[in-house]
C-alpha cells in the first residue's frame, strides 16, 4: 500500500469567522447525526490530491481565540495554514497580517504554504471587504492564494484546502531550501482561483 | 404539606448536568474512611441501641435488610424536631476473643491479630463485619474482624477514648489547626485521664482505692507517668510559626504523640480492668482469663475474611452457623449492618452485586408492599428510602466503574436512565402523597394509595430494570478492564445524597407524629435475648450478660450464606424478608455459592424467553400485555418454586417477599445466560410466578393503556430524543404515564432559550395543560406536571431579565388556569413568579452552579486523610512579599518555590473555573464581543494568557543568559508542579510561552539549560501536545479524578464545534420537509458541560494571601503593559539575542531597525503595504 503523507493544517482567523463551519464542513460532507467534536480523529480526513491520497489534520482553534498565548503553539504543529476572515468585517482581514507574521516567525521562513479565505460569501448584502481588498492583500504576501467561500452553503470548501494541500506537498518535495519557490509556483494559480471560482460575487 | 415538594426537575437537573453528587465517590482510597470518620455524624452511646444509631447514620443506604430498624428509622426521621445531634464519638472496639488467622486472605490485606482485651480504634466498618481499625498497643492498623470484638466505651474511660479519636483525627486526619488545635488536643487527653480517675476516686495518690490495692496503684502509676511523656512530646511541637518549614519534624513528633496517646488509653484501661476487678465488676480482661478462648477450635470460628476476597465470603458464612435464629436475629442484623460503614476497598465487581442485591431486596419489598397494603405507610416510605439509597449506592458504584472507562457509552446510558427512574420513583411518590389532596389528615393508616399505586410498582420496577442493566453494562466494563478495587464512601453517597431526598419525601409523605410512633414501634425488636448469639463460646464472665456483642455481622452473613436457611427466615419474620432474594441473588455470582441452591435446570429455556421480553420491553416502553402473557407461562413451571418461596415467607411479610421476587423477574437478568448459575434462575423464576400472582391480584391497572403516540418526535436508537416540535417537546417533558427522563429535563432547561423563547415555553406548557382537559384519564399527572416544570423552571432555572419576557404568562395562568384545578399549586406559582421578579439569581440554589458545588465538594471531594500540606514560603519570603505589597522592592520569581508558585497559581484558577456557571457555554456565549455574560469564563482565558506572558516577562527580563536560562529552569519546574497537581490550564500557559518562538529562538539561554531540565520540558510538551484533536491531553482528562483544572481551551473548541457542526433545525425523516428542533445538538452540549462541570471541584491547598497578592499584581502589571504581548515581547527577544546573521532572510517584523536591519528593505516595503491597507480601510 502506498505510504500515505501526512499533513497538518492549521485554520486561524479572528471569532465568529466561520472557521469551525468551514472545518466541520470540509470533514464531514453532511451533517451527521453523531457529530461528536471529542474524538481523536475527529479531524483527520483522507483526501485525493492529483492522484496522490494523503491525510490531512486539521487544527481548529475555534472557540479559544482568547487564549492568545496558545496561538504559536498550534502554529508550531502546522504546515500549511488556512487564515480565515470573514466578508462582512473587515478587521477580521486585518488582523490576519499579525497571524502571518507570527507564522513566519516561528517557521523561520518567509513563506509557507497558506491560503486566505474570505469566508461567509453567502452573506452578500452584508459585504464589508470588497474582494480587491484581499486580492492587495495577497499580492503584498507575495501572491498567496485567495479564496471566498461559503462554508454555509458549502462553496468552495473543498477546493481550498485542496489547494491549500496541493502546496504543502510541493514544499514537500521542493524541500525547505527553496521556500519561495513553492510559493512561486502557486502563484499561477493564484489570481485564477477567485476569478474561477466566484460563486457568490455579484459584480 | 404542599405540592412543593413534587419537584422532580430540580433534581433532574442536577442529575444530567452535575453529576458530580454521585461521582465524587470515586477517590483515593486514604481518604475514605477518614472521611466518613469526620463526617458522620457521632454519637455518644450511652446504651447499646443508641450506640448501635452511631453507625447507622453512616451506613443505612448499606443495609440489607428491609424494613429498616429503629435505629434506622429514628436516623432516617431524625430530621424532625426534638432530635439534638449527638455529640461526636469515636468509635473504639474491644477484642473479646483472640483472632488469629491462619489463612492468608489476600496478600495485600493487613489482617490485625486480636489478643484478648485488645483495644481497637475504628475507622471504618465494612459491610462484611470487618473494621479497618488501628490497634492502639501496637499502633499497628489493618482489618480486624468485628464479631470478634465489642464496643468499648465504659463511662469512666469515654472522655479518654473521645480525646484520643480527636488527637488522631487532628494529626491524622489533616485539620491542621496549628499549635493551639495541638494543644487543645493534648489537653482533653489530659482532661480525660483526670476523668477516669475521679470517676474511679483514684486522683490522688493517697485515695483509699489505691492505697489498698497495689494493681490499682501500679496500673495508675504506669498510665500517669505516659501522660507526662505525652505532655512532654506535645511540647516538641513546633508551633511558632504557621508556615513552618520544618515539616519532617512535626510529622514525627506528632506520629510520637499520637503513639503515645495510644498507649495512655492501653494504661488507662488496663487500669480500668483492674479497677473493675477490684470492685467486681465486669472485668473479662484480666490476664489470667485471657486463655478461657484459646481452647476453642479456631477453624470453626473463622470469621469472615476481609473485603478484599469474595470468595471465602460464603466460605464464612456457612461457618458461622446461627441455626437458632431468634428475633434477637434481627436486632444484631440491624446491629452490624448499622455497624458497615462500608468504607473498605472491595473489589469493583463484588461491591456491585452486593448492592445490587440489597437494591433489588428493597424494591422487592417496596413493590410486594404497594401491592399488598395498598396504602403509603411509612414503613413504605422508608422502604422506599432505603431503595433510593442503594439506588444510588449502585450508581456511585457505577460511576467508579466508568470513570475508568469512560468511553463505555452503553454504561453511560445506562447509568442515566437509571438515574433518571430512581427519581422517577421519588417523583411518584411524591405525586402520589401530594395527589392525594387531604396531606394533613394522614394518619397511622397511612395514605390511600388511589390508582396511582400504579405508578409507584412501574417506576420501582423501571428501578429494577434500571439497575439491571446497569449492573450488566458494568460488568461489562469490568471484565474488559478488569476488577479494580472500589473505595467509596457512604457519606458521600448515602447522607451526602439520599438524606436531602430522604427529608423531602419525609416531608412530602407528611409523617405525623403519631405515625412516626407507630413506626418505631412496630420497628421495634423484641428485647435481645444475647445468650443464644455469641458465635463461640464466650468466656468464663459473660460480658454478653450486660452488653450484648456487636454480633457478627449477620446481615452480611445472611447475604452471603450460601445455604438458603429456611429455618431461619420462619423463626425470623422480620428478617425474612432477605431470605429469599438476598442470598439467592447474591450468590449465584459468587464462584463458591453455586451449588448450594438446587438447580432448576429445565427452567432455563424459559427464563432466557423472559429475558428477551423484559429486553425488549427494556429498550420501549413496556407492553404489558406481552410481558404478562409470557409470566403465565412461567407460572406453571414456577409453581413448585413458589411453594418453597411460602414456605420461607412467614405471612406478615409475603407481600413483600414475593414482589421482591417479582421484581426480580422482571429485571433483564444482566448476566449473560452462561454466566448465571442455576440457582438464580430457579428463583427468577419462582419470581415470575409470583408476579402473575401479583397482578391478577390487584387487577389490571398494571397494564398501562397505550402509550401516547409522540408524532412530531424522532428519537436515536438509544431511545433518546434527537428532534422534535416544541409542543411535542414539552407534551414530552409533561408525559402523563411516566417521569420525563432526567437527561431530557436537564437539557431542556439548560437549553431551551437557544431553540425558543421563555415566552413561547411558557406558551407551550400552558397549551398542554389545556389539551388534557378533563376526559383523559392522564389529565391530572399531566397538569401536575405542567406545574412542577414551571416550577422548576422558577426555582431553579430562572434566568433574570432573560426570562423575564415570560412572567406575564406564567403569572396569568397561575392565576387563572392552574388556581381553577389545582387552588394550592397555582398559589404556590404565583408566589415564585413573584419571587423570580425580586430576587437576583435562582431561588433554589441550583447544583449546577459553581458555588453551590463548591460547597458540598469540598466535603466530598478532598482527601482529608491527606493534610493539607502547609505552603513553603519562609518567613524570609513571607516578609519580602509584605514589604513588596507595601512599596517595597519587588520579589522575583526566582525568590519562591516553585511548587507553591504552581499551588498558588492553582488555587487561583481554579476559583475561577469552579465559578464557571453552565449558562457561559451555551451558544458561544465567551466568543460575544461585548456583554458576554461568559465572565469566568473569559477571566480564565484571559488569566492563561496573562500567565503566558508573564512568564515571557520574567525571562526576558533578565539581561544575563545565565539568568534567563536559570528562569527557564524555574518555569519548567513550575509547569512540572502544576502537571503533579493536574492543573493543566496553567501548564498550558507556561508551555506556550517556552514553546514560542521568542522564548525559543534564545540560543545562548537554552545552551545553559541542563539536558536535565530539557528532558522535563520534553515530557511537559508531550503533555500538551495538541495533535489529534489533543489527544494526550483528552486521554488523561478522561479518568481523571478531581480535584484538576482541565485546559479550558478544548472544551470550548467541543462547545464550538457541536454549536456550529450541527443545525439547529432536523427534518423529521430523511427527505421529509418537515423540521423540528435538532434536540441532540442539545443534548451533546449539554454533556460537555456536564463533561467540565465534573472537574469544579476546589483544590485543597492551603492559601498564602500574600502570594495570591503579589501574583495578582504581577498579572495585573502584566495585563496592563503595553509592552507585554507577543510583537513586543519578540522584539524584546531579538535585542537580548540579535539575529545571527545568516543567509535565510528573516521574517517580516515590524521591529525597531536595530533588530531586523539586515532585511530593512521588506520591512519598509510592509510599512508601505500597511500603510496603503489601513487607509481605505478608514475610508469605508
Amino acid at each position: 500500500m502506498q505510504h500515505r503523507r501526512e499533513y497538518h493544517i492549521v485554520i486561524l482567523g479572528a471569532g465568529g469567522v466561520g472557521k469551525s463551519c468551514l472545518t466541520s464542513q470540509f470533514v464531514h460532507n453532511e451533517w451527521i447525526e453523531y457529530y461528536d467534536p471529542t474524538i481523536e480523529d475527529v479531524y483527520r480526513k483522507v483526501i485525493d490530491v492529483d492522484g496522490r491520497s494523503c491525510i490531512l489534520e486539521i487544527l481548529d482553534t475555534a472557540g479559544t481565540e482568547q487564549f492568545t498565548a496558545m496561538r504559536e503553539i498550534y502554529m508550531k504543529a502546522g504546515q500549511g495554514f488556512l487564515l480565515v476572515y470573514s466578508i462582512t468585517s473587515l478587521s477580521t482581514l486585518t488582523e490576519l497580517s499579525d497571524l502571518r507574521d507570527q507564522i513566519l516567525r516561528i517557521k523561520e521562513a518567509d513563506s509557507v504554504p497558506l491560503v486566505i479565505v474570505g469566508n461567509k460569501s453567502d452573506l452578500e448584502e452584508d459585504r464589508a471587504v470588497r474582494r480587491d481588498r484581499a486580492i492587495m492583500l495577497s499580492q503584498k504576501w507575495g501572491r498567496v492564494p485567495f479564496y471566498e467561500t461559503s462554508a454555509r452553503k458549502r462553496q468552495n470548501v473543498d477546493e481550498v484546502f485542496l489547494d491549500l494541500c496541493r502546496q504543502m506537498m510541493r514544499a514537500d518535495v521542493g524541500g525547505s531550501g527553496s521556500g519561495g519557490g513553492a510559493s512561486g509556483g502557486s502563484s499561477e494559480k493564484v489570481y485564477q482561483t477567485p476569478r474561477k471560482r466566484r460563486f457568490c460575487v455579484i459584480l | 404539606m404542599t405540592m412543593d415538594e413534587t419537584d422532580f426537575s430540580t433534581q433532574h437537573s442536577s442529575i444530567y448536568i452535575a453529576p458530580l453528587r454521585i461521582e465524587k465517590t470515586s477517590k483515593p482510597k486514604r481518604s475514605l474512611s477518614n472521611a466518613s470518620r469526620k463526617s458522620r455524624p457521632r454519637s455518644q452511646p450511652h446504651s447499646r441501641s443508641q450506640s448501635a444509631s452511631t453507625y447507622s447514620h453512616t451506613s443505612s443506604h448499606q443495609q440489607i435488610t428491609p424494613p429498616p430498624t429503629p435505629n434506622t428509622s429514628q436516623d432516617s426521621l431524625a430530621q424532625g424536631p426534638g432530635k439534638e445531634p449527638a455529640p461526636p464519638f469515636q468509635p473504639f472496639l474491644r477484642a473479646f476473643y483472640e483472632f488469629h488467622p491462619n489463612f492468608s486472605a489476600d496478600s495485600s490485606t493487613v489482617t490485625l491479630p486480636l489478643n484478648l482485651g485488645d483495644v481497637i480504634l475504628v475507622h471504618s466498618v465494612h459491610t462484611n463485619g470487618w473494621a479497618d481499625g488501628t490497634m492502639l498497643s501496637s499502633g499497628a492498623r489493618g482489618w480486624l474482624p468485628t464479631n470478634y470484638c465489642d464496643e468499648f466505651d465504659p463511662e469512666q474511660i469515654r472522655p479518654l477514648l473521645k480525646a484520643c479519636a480527636v488527637l488522631f483525627d487532628k494529626f491524622r486526619g489533616g485539620s491542621a489547626g496549628g499549635l493551639r488545635a495541638s494543644q487543645v488536643a493534648v489537653t482533653s487527653v489530659v482532661a480525660g485521664v483526670r476523668h477516669l480517675l475521679e470517676t474511679t476516686e483514684c486522683l490522688t495518690r493517697e485515695a483509699s482505692n489505691v492505697k489498698s490495692n497495689d494493681g490499682i496503684r501500679r496500673t495508675r502509676k504506669v498510665l500517669l507517668t505516659e501522660l507526662s511523656a505525652l505532655v512532654k512530646t506535645a511540647k516538641r511541637l513546633p508551633g511558632h510559626s504557621e508556615y513552618s518549614s520544618a515539616k519532617p519534624t512535626t510529622e514525627d513528633v506528632t506520629d510520637e504523640m499520637i503513639l503515645r496517646c495510644f498507649k495512655i488509653v492501653v494504661r488507662g484501661v488496663r487500669f480500668l480492668d483492674i479497677w473493675n476487678q477490684r470492685h467486681n465488676l465486669q472485668n473479662n480482661f484480666s490476664l489470667e482469663e485471657a486463655g478461657a478462648a484459646q481452647g476453642e477450635d479456631a477453624d470453626d470460628h473463622v470469621p469472615p475474611t476481609p473485603p478484599a476476597d469474595s470468595t471465602t465470603h460464603s466460605m464464612a458464612g456457612a461457618n458461622s452457623v446461627r441455626g437458632d435464629q431468634t428475633p434477637e436475629g434481627n436486632t444484631e442484623g440491624h446491629d452490624t449492618r448499622s455497624r458497615s460503614s462500608s468504607l473498605q476497598p472491595a473489589y469493583a465487581l463484588a461491591r456491585l452485586n452486593v448492592t445490587h442485591d440489597v437494591l433489588l431486596s428493597y424494591l422487592g419489598s417496596y413493590i410486594g408492599r404497594l401491592y399488598h397494603e395498598a396504602r403509603f405507610t411509612p414503613q413504605l416510605q422508608l422502604t422506599q428510602q432505603e431503595s433510593v439509597r442503594a439506588a444510588r449506592e449502585l450508581l456511585a458504584i457505577v460511576e467508579a466503574v466508568e470513570a475508568r472507562d469512560p468511553k463505555a457509552a452503553a454504561l453511560v446510558f445506562a447509568k442515566e436512565a437509571m438515574d433518571a427512574r430512581i427519581s422517577a420513583l421519588i417523583s411518584a411518590a411524591k405525586e402520589v402523597v401530594s395527589g392525594c389532596g387531604k396531606l394533613e389528615e394522614v394518619d397511622e393508616e397511612g395514605i390511600m394509595i388511589p390508582d396511582s399505586g400504579k405508578k409507584l410498582v412501574d417506576a420501582a420496577t423501571g428501578c429494577v430494570r434500571g439497575a439491571g442493566e446497569c449492573v450488566a453494562k458494568s460488568k461489562f466494563v469490568i471484565e474488559k478492564i478488569g476488577d479494580f478495587e472500589l473505595h467509596l464512601g457512604p457519606f458521600d453517597i448515602g447522607l451526602g445524597i439520599t438524606t436531602p431526598e430522604g427529608k423531602l419525601i419525609d416531608d412530602a409523605i407528611g409523617l405525623s407524629a403519631s405515625a412516626k410512633a407507630e413506626l418505631e414501634r412496630q420497628l421495634m425488636p423484641p428485647p435481645p435475648t444475647p445468650e443464644k448469639i455469641p458465635p463461640r463460646p464466650p468466656p468464663k464472665e459473660d460480658p454478653l450478660d450486660e452488653k450484648p456483642l456487636p454480633t457478627l455481622p449477620v446481615s452480611e452473613l445472611e447475604v452471603e450464606r450460601p445455604t438458603a436457611d429456611t429455618t431461619m427466615a420462619e423463626s425470623n419474620p422480620a428478617f425474612s424478608t432477605i431470605v429469599p432474594g438476598s442470598p439467592s441473588a447474591s450468590l449465584p455470582r459468587r464462584s463458591s455459592s453455586a451449588s448450594v441452591i438446587a438447580p432448576l435446570p429445565q427452567l432455563t429455556p424459559l427464563l432466557a424467553q423472559y429475558d428477551n421480553v423484559s429486553e425488549t420491553a427494556q429498550k420501549r416502553d413496556v407492553d404489558s400485555k406481552t410481558l404478562l402473557q409470557k409470566s403465565i407461562r412461567a407460572d406453571s413451571i414456577g409453581a413448585s418454586s413458589i411453594t418453597t418461596a411460602d414456605y420461607t415467607i412467614s405471612s406478615s411479610v409475603r407481600g413483600s417477599e414475593l414482589s421482591m421476587t417479582s421484581t426480580r423477574a422482571t429485571t433483564p437478568e444482566p448476566v449473560s445466560s452462561t454466566s448465571i448459575s442455576t440457582p438464580l434462575l430457579s428463583l427468577d423464576l419462582t419470581l415470575v410466578g409470583s408476579q402473575i400472582s401479583l397482578e391478577s391480584g390487584s387487577g389490571s391497572e398494571i397494564l398501562v393503556p397505550g402509550k401516547q403516540v409522540f408524532e412530531d418526535l424522532t428519537f436515536n436508537r438509544d431511545g433518546q430524543i434527537t428532534g422534535g416540535t416544541l409542543p411535542a417537546l414539552v407534551e414530552r417533558l409533561t408525559v402523563h404515564d411516566s417521569t420525563p427522563d432526567a437527561v431530557f429535563v436537564a437539557t431542556f432547561y439548560l437549553t431551551f432559550r437557544l431553540f425558543t423563547t421563555p415566552k413561547e415555553f411558557a406558551q407551550s406548557l400552558v397549551d398542554r395543560f389545556d389539551s388534557v382537559g378533563d376526559s383523559t384519564t392522564g389529565a391530572a399527572p399531566v397538569r401536575l406536571r405542567v406545574y412542577n416544570v414551571f416550577k422548576g423552571w422558577l426555582e431553579s432555572h430562572w434566568r433574570k431579565n432573560v426570562d423575564d419576557e415570560g412572567l406575564e404568562t406564567i403569572t396569568s395562568f397561575a392565576e387563572g388556569k392552574l388556581k381553577a384545578i389545582l387552588p394550592a399549586a397555582g398559589k404556590r406559582l404565583e408566589e415564585l413568579a413573584e419571587k423570580v421578579s425580586s430576587t437576583d439569581g435562582p431561588l433554589v440554589p441550583r447544583l449546577v452552579s459553581g458555588i453551590g458545588k463548591a460547597t458540598t465538594a469540598t466535603t466530598q471531594y478532598t482527601l482529608p486523610e491527606t493534610p493539607i500540606q502547609p505552603p513553603v514560603v519562609t518567613r524570609n519570603q513571607l516578609s519580602l512579599l509584605r514589604s513588596a505589597l507595601t512599596g517595597g522592592p519587588n520579589p522575583t520569581v526566582l525568590d519562591f518555590d516553585p511548587s507553591e508558585l504552581a499551588r498558588q497559581l492553582t488555587l487561583k484558577e481554579s476559583k475561577m473555573f469552579c465559578s464557571i456557571l453552565p449558562e457561559e457555554l451555551l451558544a458561544q456565549e465567551w466568543t460575544k464581543k461585548r456583554g458576554s455574560l461568559a465572565i469566568n469564563v473569559l477571566s480564565m482565558s484571559s488569566l492563561s494568557t496573562d500567565l503566558a506572558n508573564l512568564v515571557a516577562e520574567t525571562i526576558l527580563d533578565a539581561t544575563d543568559p545565565k539568568r534567563r536560562a536559570i528562569l527557564i529552569k524555574h518555569w519548567i519546574k513550575v509547569a512540572d508542579r502544576c502537571l503533579e497537581l493536574n492543573n493543566y490550564d496553567s501548564l498550558m500557559a507556561i508551555m506556550c510561552t517556552l514553546n514560542t518562538s521568542t522564548i525559543g529562538r534564545l540560543k545562548r539561554t537554552w545552551e545553559l539549560v541542563s539536558y536535565k531540565t530539557k528532558l522535563v520540558l520534553d515530557h511537559l510538551r508531550a503533555v500538551i501536545d495538541v495533535s489529534k484533536n489533543h489527544a494526550v491531553l483528552r486521554a488523561r482528562l478522561r479518568g481523571h479524578v478531581p480535584p484538576c483544572l482541565p485546559f479550558l481551551g478544548t472544551y470550548l473548541t467541543d462547545l464550538t464545534f457541536i454549536d456550529v457542526g450541527n443545525p439547529s433545525k432536523r427534518p423529521v425523516s430523511e427527505g421529509s420537509t418537515k423540521q423540528l428542533i435538532n434536540f441532540d445538538k442539545h443534548v451533546k452540549t449539554a454533556r460537555i458541560i456536564s463533561e467540565l462541570q465534573r472537574f469544579q471541584i476546589p483544590y485543597r491547598i492551603a492559601e498564602v494571601p500574600e502570594m495570591q497578592e503579589w501574583i495578582d499584581a504581577q498579572i495585573d502589571r502584566v495585563h496592563n503593559s503595553k509592552t507585554a504581548d507577543v510583537q513586543h515581547l519578540y522584539r524584546r527577544s531579538l535585542l537580548l539575542e540579535p539575529r545571527e546573521t545568516q543567509p535565510r532572510p528573516a521574517p517580516v517584523e515590524p521591529s525597531t531597525p536595530a533588530a531586523v536591519a539586515p532585511k530593512e528593505s521588506q520591512k519598509i516595503d510592509l510599512f508601505s503595504w500597511a500603510h496603503a491597507f489601513k487607509v481605505p480601510t478608514s475610508a469605508t
